[in-house]
């Protein structure tokens, strides 16, 4: 849903680009025509050689739009497949798997720390402890046991080693 | 050089360092010493221009003046002991001379002087046995007779060296001299920490070995010599320029490299022993180190100079022949830290 | 432990391995399932840690922060997708294999259980951070800002490896767990005082205390986008968290010691902020609240008191998620307008208007607005503040006050007026980058909703 709305946005938005980029694409703040945002087709066979020396530690910001040769770009990469790809994975990944199932998982997770505070949240009914507990209780007289025991376990079922 | 005379040289020189290391007699011990002395001057002068040949001279001086006031100790312990023995000394004068001899000869730091000149003077693979194989000889008889000796008078060497050795090489564009400001101090180090648990000496011993060999087979690869000449690092070499940040960053001693190890545990000894103020002293100065490793790592490796479009791919057609020890150095120079619980079982 | 630091150690094969195309899924999709292991860990049942062995363990304080880095890590990739685009595959891998072995020795240091560990894992981070500033930033300034990151740390905490050996030599033992039991209330003698001031230099420097903070805008500023964003959200809660490690050796002596850095942050809480309302740079305006938020979590730990404890904990991984978001904005900006200037870019409501939602929420944050987590965690740094000392809301109060002013002249200035006439040309926002705030703004609300999660050891 969200990455509905999103790539719709994107794709109104790219829709809208083309006029305006060329009527400034003089006057950008760079100032410089090979960095327009859309290079005319005509400037490809016009540029200037490259200068046999250049200083390898910033090349040109290349500017490009992927806009401009993928409408549907999401942003991650050229090669459409991949950007497409890409984006699903990151959706996949990021919110099905970490953020609906993993916070799924965290909500459910017994109390935090129970053993040091049970009292002080205990206002909010949802306390894995209590629940489990009255889960417990109701158990045990379902089945007549004995609501609170001595023993944890069953001592008839547990198996100890014979003493030799 | 003759292939037969270079080995007979190089054997030499071992032949040096080993007697100074085997013998308990000071004769002998002095004998290894000028064998080793006299073994290394046809190798700094292996290349022949005035500028070796200097740095031989200053080399041949300094060490003979440090090979006879060394003997001059051992003649005042047989004048006062009676025996050539070495062992403990029996009076505060020879011990002195030859801490003073032993100082000069390793470079530390009141000595130091002739170090980085000598260094620079000889060519790489000479400097690399200077700054590394030379230590070995004065050290093995300074780990012999380190209990007789003033243990303030090694502090204060020691100190200073690290002082100098950091304060020297920030004004530094030469490789071969940087590498030398940085083997006077971790000469410091070695000298401090002898008089506590000299184990620790020769782990830190080793360490440096390693690390400055490793830095040194890199630059001869490339014949690098100054700083400039790491700026076309990246073109020429590109996988050598990440190795040589990696190895300065261990010699300038960040955690988690192996050049850590050797100062980690001489800070914790010195600690055990009440000292708290000069462990932080010396912790604090070996950043000055760090400071011009980090310039060289700059110039290598996190900056990319202007140059030739066609220089560019260099590294595509260049074949250059590292030595086969290279990656075991490097590793070993690099990745040793986690091995430090194992060091008791070395040492 | 290994659940989780082995995975992230394989991403390095996983990423050198890729093909050219699949180097971004990869990594991003499997980075996301290193935090869904990460996840169980929040199961804290005990007062004490969980996963104890004897190098690696979490517990309540940690596992927030663990959780914290392992999210990161994959919107760091989004981050920087884009201003990576055009260099080679070689580079994006090498790029790539720094942001992971940032990670891998994050993780360790969170949660290392031996100080000493903790200390060279603490040390460890800075080479990879080092050579994300220096070789991926844009400027020529960021060499100096490389410099002073590096030395501004390891000055700061070589004293703390001398104090840690002393500790050692005298405890017997550094391990976390066993320190509480082990450890013996410090006589108030001079040289005690020096050694509680070893022990909190290293990680006040690295929080940063106003003062002490000089790396910190320049850092940032020059770091790529994920440079940025792993320092603001990561490296400078190690301060915070090694602080309230390391509280526990050096107790008695806070009452007295603590004083002059409390003064010292509280007076720099007001600077910092002030310093940002002039700000013409977008990226280091951040960086300054960033230092400004870093002293309310100095403070928090100082006076050790629970809610501050439970306040400075909240506050770290609030304003770990905020910052970052704030500095993926400034990017998305700067990638557009090739400026970090805030006059340059005004008026960007009317060109990109989802965008001026994403900064309207991640400022609302950063000013601390009630429903959300950052609130929570400044109202209980306030309230413990504010028992411990009634004057000291004066300076509290001002802080606030003006860290509301300044979050919102950066949306205004940002956001609102007249688009100056050169961004009428730049491109439209990609569905990337919502991703991105997205993913930052989306664990904010879960956790105001649920914040026991991140209270800390205290709560």
């Amino acid at each position: 849903m969200a990455a509905g709305l999103l790539g719709l946005c994107a794709r109104r938005l790219s829709a809208a680009i083309p006029t305006r980029g060329l009527l400034v694409a003089r006057v950008r703040w760079e100032s410089s025509v090979s960095r327009a945002v859309v290079a005319p087709p005509a400037m490809a066979g016009k540029r200037p050689l490259e200068p046999t020396i250049r200083w390898q530690e910033d090349p040109d910001p290349e500017d490009e739009n992927l806009y401009e040769k993928n409408p549907d770009s999401h942003g991650y990469d050229k090669d459409p497949v991949v950007d497409t790809w890409n984006m699903r994975v990151v959706f996949f990944f990021g919110f099905s798997i970490v953020l609906v199932l993993g916070s799924t998982f965290v909500a459910y997770l017994p109390d935090y720390r129970f053993m040091g505070c049970p009292k002080r949240m205990s206002w909010m009914g949802v306390e894995w402890a209590r629940r489990e507990a009255e889960r417990l209780v109701k158990y045990r007289e379902a089945n007549g046991l004995p609501i609170m025991e001595s023993n944890c376990f069953d001592p008839s079922k547990i198996q100890l080693p014979e003493e030799d | 050089m003759n292939p037969i005379i270079f080995i007979t040289i190089l054997l030499t020189l071992i032949l040096g360092t080993v007697i100074t290391m085997i013998s308990s007699n000071w004769l002998m011990a002095w004998m290894g010493l000028e064998i080793n002395m006299f073994a290394i001057i046809p190798l700094i002068i292996k290349q022949h221009n005035p500028r070796s040949i200097e740095a031989a001279t200053k080399y041949f001086l300094t060490q003979a003046t440090a090979s006879m006031i060394l003997l001059l100790a051992a003649l005042m312990n047989f004048m006062y002991s009676g025996q050539w023995t070495i062992m403990n000394f029996t009076n505060s004068m020879p011990p002195f001379l030859a801490l003073m001899a032993l100082t000069m000869k390793l470079g530390m730091a009141p000595f130091h002087f002739w170090v980085p000149e000598v260094t620079q003077g000889s060519h790489l693979t000479s400097a690399a046995i200077l700054l590394t194989w030379q230590k070995l000889a004065p050290l093995s008889i300074l780990y012999q007779i380190f209990p007789s000796i003033n243990h303030n008078l090694l502090l204060y060497s020691g100190i200073l060296s690290i002082i100098l050795g950091g304060w020297g090489g920030l004004n530094q564009t030469q490789l071969r001299k940087i590498l030398a400001y940085s083997s006077i101090a971790h000469m410091g180090w070695m000298a401090i920490i002898i008089s506590y648990e000299p184990s620790l000496m020769l782990l830190n011993l080793i360490i440096y070995i390693l690390m400055t060999l490793s830095s040194f087979m890199l630059l001869i690869g490339n014949s690098n010599t100054s700083t400039a000449s790491l700026a076309i690092m990246s073109n020429k070499t590109p996988l050598t320029m990440i190795m040589l940040m990696g190895v300065l960053l261990s010699l300038g001693g960040l955690p988690p490299l192996s050049g850590f190890m050797p100062k980690w545990l001489i800070i914790q000894e010195m600690t055990k022993n009440n000292s708290i103020i000069l462990p932080l002293i010396m912790a604090m100065l070996a950043l000055l180190n760090l400071y011009f490793y980090m310039r060289l790592i700059y110039s290598s490796a996190l900056t990319m100079f202007p140059s030739n479009n066609n220089m560019k791919m260099k590294w595509k057609y260049t074949n250059l022949s590292y030595s086969t020890l290279l990656p075991t150095m490097f590793t070993l120079s690099m990745l040793s830290l986690p091995l430090t619980p194992m060091m008791n079982l070395l040492l | 432990m290994l659940k989780i630091i082995i995975p992230t150690m394989m991403l390095l094969p996983l990423t050198w391995y890729s093909k050219k195309s699949m180097i971004w899924i990869n990594v991003t999709s499997y980075s996301f399932m290193i935090n869904l292991a990460a996840l169980p860990l929040l199961n804290q049942t005990m007062d004490m840690t969980l996963n104890t062995s004897l190098l690696f363990s979490s517990d309540s304080l940690s596992t927030p922060l663990l959780i914290l880095t392992t999210w990161l890590l994959p919107l760091m990739l989004m981050a920087s997708q884009f201003h990576l685009n055009t260099e080679s595959e070689l580079r994006k891998k090498t790029y790539i294999s720094m942001l992971i072995t940032l990670q891998i020795f994050l993780i360790m240091t969170f949660t290392a259980s031996e100080l000493i560990m903790f200390y060279i894992l603490f040390e460890a981070t800075l080479i990879p951070t080092l050579i994300l500033i220096t070789r991926w930033g844009n400027q020529t300034e960021r060499l100096n800002a490389g410099l002073y990151f590096l030395f501004y740390t390891l000055a700061g905490s070589l004293p703390l490896l001398v104090a840690l050996t002393y500790l050692q030599n005298n405890l017997g033992s550094l391990n976390i767990l066993l320190i509480q039991f082990i450890t013996q209330p410090m006589s108030p003698s001079i040289s005690s005082n020096f050694l509680w001031l070893a022990c909190m230099l290293a990680f006040m420097v690295k929080m940063p205390l106003y003062g002490l903070h000089l790396w910190l805008p320049k850092a940032h500023v020059e770091a790529p986008i994920a440079g940025s964003m792993v320092l603001a959200a990561i490296l400078l809660k190690l301060g915070g968290y090694g602080m309230m490690r390391i509280t526990i050796l050096i107790d008695p002596l806070n009452y007295s010691m603590a004083f002059p850095f409390l003064m010292l942050s509280l007076w720099g809480m007001v600077m910092t902020s002030l310093i940002c309302l002039r700000q013409t740079d977008l990226k280091s305006l951040i960086a300054y609240s960033s230092v400004s938020h870093m002293a309310l979590v100095i403070v928090a730990i100082l006076i050790q008191t629970p809610w501050g404890f439970m306040g400075a904990t909240t506050l770290m991984i609030a304003h770990g998620l905020t910052s970052s978001m704030l500095f993926c904005l400034a990017n998305t900006n700067y990638e557009r307008i090739h400026s970090r200037t805030m006059i340059l870019a005004r008026g960007l409501q009317s060109i990109i208007p989802l965008m001026a939602l994403w900064w309207f929420t991640a400022s609302l944050m950063n000013l601390a607005l009630p429903p959300s987590i950052n609130f929570i965690g400044e109202l209980f740094i306030t309230l413990s503040m504010f028992s411990w000392s009634k004057l000291s809301l004066l300076l509290m109060g001002l802080n606030m006050l003006i860290t509301a002013l300044y979050s919102l002249y950066m949306l205004i200035t940002t956001q609102r007026g007249k688009p100056s006439f050169h961004i009428n040309s730049i491109k439209p926002t990609f569905t990337r980058e919502h991703t991105l705030m997205t993913l930052h703004i989306l664990p904010l609300i879960l956790l105001s909703v649920n914040p026991k999660l991140i209270l800390g050891t205290m709560y």
